[in-house]
């Protein structure tokens, strides 16, 4: 008997994805807690962004299905989805110069009424969000004048305002420098540790190890990999042969680096950091050293 | 740097008076000059009616100058301005484009269309209410037949529903250029074409302001009340929609809203270029990108620029009026032209 677990807050299971009637995504499962946070890693065209839009319930699903507290999300209005889950597009650049005090309270949109202004409790949460993400020294500045990581701090600030227990990031750190990368997966770490679900797409293997609470590897739309807290079945091997143990003792540490080569296409080295953290060293496939 | 709510009072503080003086000044200069107490004692008495209890201080002529020939082309040129400037701020917000204009989806063809066809058919001449109520409708066709050809399975992207505004804007102004060649025999209707087609504001009346009023009040009123949501479509479709905006229902109001403006500004005033593009760009200049001040104020700003823009239409070469459109049309086109480099020049920084 399995024991009862708990229900995950948003759910895809054996989820189909097409775009332009090309399938992108395939009999994907993952489950995603409470105070967690799931790196999505796989290398470009994996379908990393097709599914955390998919998870946002921005797309729609040609089979299997996303589920949002229980229920399956397309039976959700958008209003009731924006109170739960909230998100950060992979192209974050703004025309217009909105504020990031602007930027941040469209983040209670979902919770206002149609003719009704900002109450206390709107002030409070847009503050909150500005404080916790270090951006309210910039709350009057516009959007576009902002760095790349600054401006990825108030977008995940925006979340934060709209109080949704799980916040979505498509590639934060895609085109940030080492430091700001670095801000940007320590921010997230932290909100899950404070009880957010967390979904972050990133190229970043070593750091998606490194901060991740659970891993998940995309290849050509099928998960090719994925840690503990994740039920997704391991390539070629169906769910019902899997044992719990097989399902829940694979620690970050230990991707095959067979898998990372068939994923990435690179020949990976484990090595292990001065604190103990796994870490991966990259080289080419054809090159022996 | 002032803040943005600072520099919107101080905005409101300034252009409030300066549209009273402008519409007061419009009302007393003309073929005859009024005092600014003849223009208030006809106001009044007009506006209190059986309570003015003075005996009138002005004859017969002021009133029917102030209150029946002036008054109302203001009044069409507060409307008129409002009305476009706030379809121009609901379309730049709409395409994510600060240089999109409010006929951009069919409807500024489309009204000038219907337009031409109650002149051509000759109900223009039959009711004074014909006209414009052929352009509006005019509007609204053309933006139905754009919305319909850009929309798939319930989705309107908005690039499409630009290029299907286009094909169907040609298209429209195609068969109106034809119908105006065709009616060149007759001096007449093709004069009355003509002027129309390059905006004005002579010889309106009470009915063109009751006409336009009520839905560009309506227009901004709606806009406004949609501000958060085209606030959130410029962060992108799949933003708005992750944060809660019905993004499909929320782009139909808003495009048909727009439309309806512009439908009924081109009914009372023709074509009158510029207005929308140049005024709401302006005010996002000066008080930022967000809807929820930029609808209101782009109003107050494209009703103060299109009464001193008649104003200047009238007064410049008299006994001849200038065209409307073609004085908006030199006064913005310059701008518009400014506001490009000068948006080239922060793109290249």
């Amino acid at each position: 008997m399995k024991a009862p677990t708990v229900p995950a807050l948003l759910c895809a299971k054996s989820l189909d994805v097409a775009l332009g009637g090309r399938l992108i995504l395939r009999d994907v499962s993952l489950p995603i807690q409470k105070a967690s946070l799931v790196a999505i890693v796989g290398p470009n065209g994996s379908g990393k962004s097709t599914l955390l839009r998919a998870l946002a319930g921005l797309l729609p699903s040609s089979s299997g299905s996303i589920e949002l507290a229980g229920q399956p999300i397309s039976r959700y209005r958008r209003r009731d989805v924006a109170r739960i889950l909230s998100y950060v597009p992979q192209d974050t650049r703004v025309e217009f110069g909105f504020t990031v005090r602007q930027i941040v309270a469209m983040g209670r949109h979902p919770h206002m009424g149609r003719f009704a202004g900002e109450t206390q409790r709107d002030h409070d949460a847009i503050d909150r969000g500005l404080a916790l993400c270090d951006v309210d020294h910039l709350r009057n500045r516009q959007i576009n004048t902002l760095s790349g990581g600054e401006r990825q701090r108030a977008l995940i600030a925006r979340c934060l305002a709209a109080e949704t227990p799980c916040i979505l990031l498509d590639e934060p750190t895609a085109s940030l420098d080492l430091e700001h990368a670095l801000d940007i997966f320590t921010l997230a770490r932290k909100l899950a540790d404070a009880g957010s679900a967390i979904v972050l797409c990133t190229h970043d293997l070593n750091n998606g190890l490194r901060f991740g609470t659970s891993l998940v590897v995309l290849r050509q739309g099928v998960v090719a990999f994925a840690s503990s807290g994740s039920t997704s079945p391991k390539q070629g091997m169906p769910p019902e042969e899997q044992t719990d143990t097989e399902r829940t003792t694979v620690e970050p540490s230990v991707i095959e680096p067979s898998v990372i080569e068939a994923v990435f296409g690179v020949r990976a080295e484990a090595v292990l950091s001065a604190n103990g953290t796994p870490h991966y060293v990259f080289h080419p496939k054809d090159h022996h050293s | 740097m002032l803040s943005s709510g600072t520099r919107t009072v101080i905005y409101y503080t300034a252009l409030l008076p300066a549209l009273l003086v402008a519409v007061l000044v419009a009302i007393g200069i003309g073929s005859t000059d009024l005092p600014i107490q003849t223009i208030v004692d006809v106001l009044v008495s007009k506006l209190a009616g059986s309570f003015w209890t003075h005996a009138p201080a002005f004859s017969a002529a002021d009133e029917v100058i102030v209150w029946s020939i002036r008054l109302p082309r203001v009044l069409c040129a507060v409307f008129v301005g409002a009305g476009l400037a706030v379809a121009g701020g609901v379309m730049q917000g709409l395409f994510r484009n600060p240089l999109a204009e409010p006929g951009l989806a069919g409807a500024g063809a489309g009204a000038v269309l219907g337009a031409v066809l109650a002149f051509v058919t000759g109900w223009s001449a039959a009711a004074v209410v014909s006209l414009p109520a052929c352009a509006i409708i005019g509007a609204l066709a053309a933006l139905l037949l754009v919305y319909f050809m850009a929309t798939r399975a319930g989705v309107t992207p908005v690039s499409t529903l630009l290029l299907a505004g286009i094909a169907v804007s040609a298209l429209l102004s195609s068969i109106s250029s034809l119908l105006l060649s065709l009616s060149i025999v007759n001096w007449q209707i093709a004069q009355e074409i003509v002027f129309w087609m390059m905006g004005g504001l002579e010889a309106r009346t009470w009915t063109h302001v009751w006409l336009s009023a009520p839905l560009v009040l309506l227009g901004t009123v709606v806009s406004t009340i949609y501000a958060r949501e085209l606030d959130l479509l410029q962060q992108g479709e799949d933003v708005a929609a992750a944060f809660g905006v019905n993004v499909e229902s929320a782009k139909r109001s808003l495009i048909f809203t727009a439309a309806l403006l512009t439908g009924a500004a081109v009914a009372v005033a023709g074509s009158v270029a510029f207005v929308g593009l140049v005024i709401p760009h302006a005010v996002r200049l000066t008080l930022g990108p967000s809807a929820r001040t930029l609808i209101p104020a782009s109003a107050l700003g494209g009703a103060l620029f299109l009464v001193l823009c008649d104003l200047l239409a009238r007064t410049l070469h008299p006994p001849t009026e200038l065209r409307l459109g073609v004085l908006t049309a030199l006064i913005g086109g310059p701008a518009f032209i400014w506001l490009l480099i000068r948006r080239n020049r922060e793109t290249s920084l």
